[in-house]
């Protein structure tokens, strides 16, 4: 029988959504420092 | 008389019951969520059924029988449905099983009948896969009096032609096939020894003491390298086809399909055949169809190639029938005829079945549920595709920064379900890197897998035997026959090698100075290690070390003869298998087609030509070989850069705030993604893993230091343990 706190599972998940805001601010703020963002790493052809 | 239709009301009333037991609702719901499973990861470029049934098989662990296999044959009896959209709309197999229906299916949507071509290849898809289900249910009366009449002897025969027949056929490279099951059967002999007590290769590790688990091998083995790859060439399929198209001829594919029902019929045996043949991977079984119907149907070889509804009802039925043909070795003899059936006779042992005549008998209801399963897989899965092609088709232009955090999350925390210990994690790591050097050095890895799956049977029936029987087990006539099966199955290469160089002499003559190839370091490599290997056995006791010690042999001469061959052999041409002879002769017949033809038509000799290379080796290849060495090099060593920092961070912060932190690291890192789409993909999928695996599965979580040290925060930060 499935059976979930919906309380629990409500805060966890708006933690989660602040954890994974916090980390892009954080990256952000490293990227700008670090003069923009990384050119992608494309497939090289031969 | 009476004896036959009392077999018969035994069987029906096993199949009956079977079919009830699957009709409960839950029961369903986990067929239809592995269909759904098994037409994704079709369709998602870079990730197929071999890695998703990998990935599924911890998750099932806690399942009845009857309910594991519908999740698990609902997602290999589909990952063939949802090939062909890619293949059609975009001329991109998504999975090996499809590589000849893009030949017709993609000209098809060049001319406008995308439609069509799906939907013929849905129907002929559905008709092969309820065939190869019939192709089973009907097996199970003609095995079952055999099997009453086998014994410990001559399932130990039957394992052991297994593994040399997937050895043997599974690569253009027989040793290496041979080297990687003899190193799987003692990756299955880690451990303590049932006979004596010996630790043998534990390495003092409590971890090692019980055996190396099953899930975590495979995870590495099959679902990491797919991963890497995916990573390192960063695939990304143009979208300039339209898809306005994708439902316009539909009814006609489906008359398309009844009219041609011979031949599907006739392909649908071909998949079904084939596929129960062990060491025959799915790659092949859609290009031999194929060639079938240039060689038999009217007017074929000027019209294949050029977008021939035919080409592609013959490729798509035949693939879907191989699972119900593949199924039937598995269930009955315990040999499985791919490496999908290999990670499915794990699940047999995981669920404390035994493969053999117990599955006929006592369990035939399960057996009977399996049929089901795929007979309704096929049927649920086509149904899927005629509704949402349109959703389907755009999962096949998913970029690999939005594929890979999440997979990897998954694979991580199946990986861990095996023994919930930190050593699943290393396991899956090692294992990784191993998959990974053999998928890009052409070592297959169905033989390794097939050697652990069916290593400890072997040593136990083994030990049975000589229990039971004494010497004179070697002697029964079935085991003689199959014994020696195997041993011209082993020795054919041989022959061949000898009737193409003209006689022993001139073979043995045809050498030339030591060449070396960076490849040669990952054979020289396996070598030291089986030598290690076979030198710390010798002290173990006598009954401990017999069959790790003549399977290390085994294995060290055929890798020792493999380098030799590598280093020293002149380039050879001409020796063709029959499936290479079949390929070829396709190619062959589309070339003079086209030319008969006048030429255009999308070029199928050309993809044919293409297509050869892959399908001489049977196992997925690497598609890296357009990037240059130390592209490849760099993105790998990447890759599994970020699997051991992503394992760093989650012992200290657990798993899923390592998710988070991983997917907008990854995402923007590794393609620049724009900052709304990483946080609200990253937010999603925590919130989507925590959901699942946290409240629904209740998965325990591997122990962190924060979990430790602030015991508190367990209730807040899920994951945390």
């Amino acid at each position: 029988m499935i059976q979930i706190d919906p309380i629990q599972f409500l805060m966890q998940a708006g933690g989660l959504f602040v954890w994974v805001c916090i980390v892009a601010v954080v990256y952000a703020v490293v990227e700008k420092a670090l003069g923009g963002p990384a050119a992608p790493d494309v497939p090289t052809k031969m | 008389m009476e004896a036959v239709a009392a077999e018969f009301a035994f069987m029906a009333t096993a199949a009956g019951k079977a079919f009830v037991i699957l009709m409960d609702p839950v029961r369903l719901m986990y067929l239809a969520a592995g269909c759904v499973m098994g037409l994704v990861l079709g369709i998602v470029p870079g990730i197929g059924g071999l890695a998703g049934t990998a990935m599924l098989l911890p998750f099932t662990f806690n399942m009845d029988p009857y309910t594991a296999f519908a999740l698990l044959l609902g997602l290999g009896s589909t990952t063939a449905t949802g090939d062909p959209i890619p293949a059609v709309l975009f001329g991109v197999p998504g999975g090996a099983a499809s590589a000849a229906t893009v030949l017709d299916g993609f000209p098809m949507a060049k001319k406008g009948e995308a439609g069509r071509a799906l939907s013929a290849a849905y129907m002929s898809s559905l008709m092969g896969g309820v065939f190869g289900a019939f192709l089973m249910a009907i097996s199970i009366p003609i095995l079952r009096p055999v099997m009453l009449f086998l014994g410990s002897p001559e399932l130990l025969a039957f394992s052991v032609l297994g593994i040399s027949m997937v050895a043997v056929l599974s690569g253009n490279a027989p040793l290496r096939g041979l080297t990687a099951g003899c190193i799987g059967i003692m990756i299955a002999m880690i451990g303590t020894d049932p006979q004596s007590g010996t630790l043998r290769w534990t390495f003092n590790s409590l971890y090692l003491w019980d055996g190396l688990p099953l899930t975590p091998l495979l995870l590495g083995v099959f679902a990491l390298p797919e991963l890497c790859d995916l990573l390192i060439a960063r695939t990304a399929i143009a979208t300039d086809t339209s898809m306005s198209n994708i439902y316009k001829g539909q009814w006609q594919g489906v008359k398309d399909c009844f009219k041609h029902w011979w031949l599907i019929l006739r392909c649908s045996w071909i998949g079904g055949g084939i596929g129960s043949i062990p060491g025959i991977s799915a790659s092949v079984v859609d290009w031999l169809a194929y060639g079938h119907a240039l060689k038999t149907e009217k007017g074929a070889a000027q019209t294949f190639g050029k977008g021939d509804v035919r080409g592609v009802i013959a490729s798509e039925s035949s693939n879907n029938a191989k699972e119900g043909g593949a199924l039937v070795p598995t269930v009955a003899f315990g040999v499985p005829g791919s490496a999908t059936m290999a990670i499915l006779l794990g699940a047999f042992l995981i669920h404390g079945l035994v493969p053999g005549p117990d599955m006929l008998t006592k369990n035939l209801d399960i057996t009977y549920a399996m049929v089901w399963s795929v007979a309704l897989a096929n049927i649920l899965g086509a149904g899927m595709c005629y509704a949402f092609s349109p959703q389907f088709a755009r999962l096949s232009i998913l970029r690999f920064s939005l594929i890979l955090p999440a997979v990897l999350g998954i694979v991580y925390i199946g990986a861990f379900e095996a023994t919930r210990q930190w050593g699943d994690l290393y396991s899956l790591l090692i294992f990784g890197l191993l998959g990974w050097t053999m998928k890009q050095f052409k070592w297959p890895r169905p033989p390794l897998i097939l050697g652990v799956v069916l290593g400890d049977t072997i040593e136990r029936y083994l030990f049975i035997s000589v229990e039971r029987y004494g010497v004179s087990w070697f002697a029964r006539p079935v085991v003689a026959i199959l014994f020696i099966i195997a041993i011209i199955g082993l020795v054919r290469p041989f022959l061949q090698d000898i009737r193409i160089h003209g006689g022993v002499r001139k073979m043995v003559t045809n050498f030339q100075a030591p060449r070396f190839h960076a490849s040669q370091l990952f054979t020289i490599f396996v070598i030291t290690v089986l030598g290690a290997a076979c030198y710390m056995a010798l002290s173990w006791d006598f009954s401990a070390k017999i069959v790790p010690l003549v399977i290390g042999i085994v294995a060290l001469i055929a890798a020792g003869v493999s380098l030799f061959n590598d280093m020293c052999r002149k380039p050879e041409t001409g020796m063709e298998s029959l499936i290479d002879q079949t390929i070829h002769e396709v190619e062959r017949q589309i070339a003079a087609g086209e030319r008969s033809g006048g030429g255009g038509g999308g070029g199928g000799g050309g993809a044919a030509a293409a297509a050869v290379d892959q399908k001489i080796h049977m196992d997925l290849t690497s598609e890296t070989g357009h990037l240059p060495l130390n592209v490849i090099v760099t993105r790998a060593a990447r890759f599994f850069g970020y699997l051991i920092v992503f394992m760093g961070i989650m012992a200290v912060i657990g798993l899923i705030p390592t998710i988070g932190l991983f997917v907008v690291f990854f995402m923007r890192y590794e393609n620049s993604e724009r900052w709304p789409l990483v946080i609200t993909y990253a937010t999603v999928l925590v919130i989507a893993v925590t959901f699942v695996f946290e409240h629904i599965m209740h998965i325990p979580w591997p122990p962190t230091f924060l979990g430790q040290w602030f015991p508190a925060l367990k209730a807040f930060i899920p994951s945390l343990a």
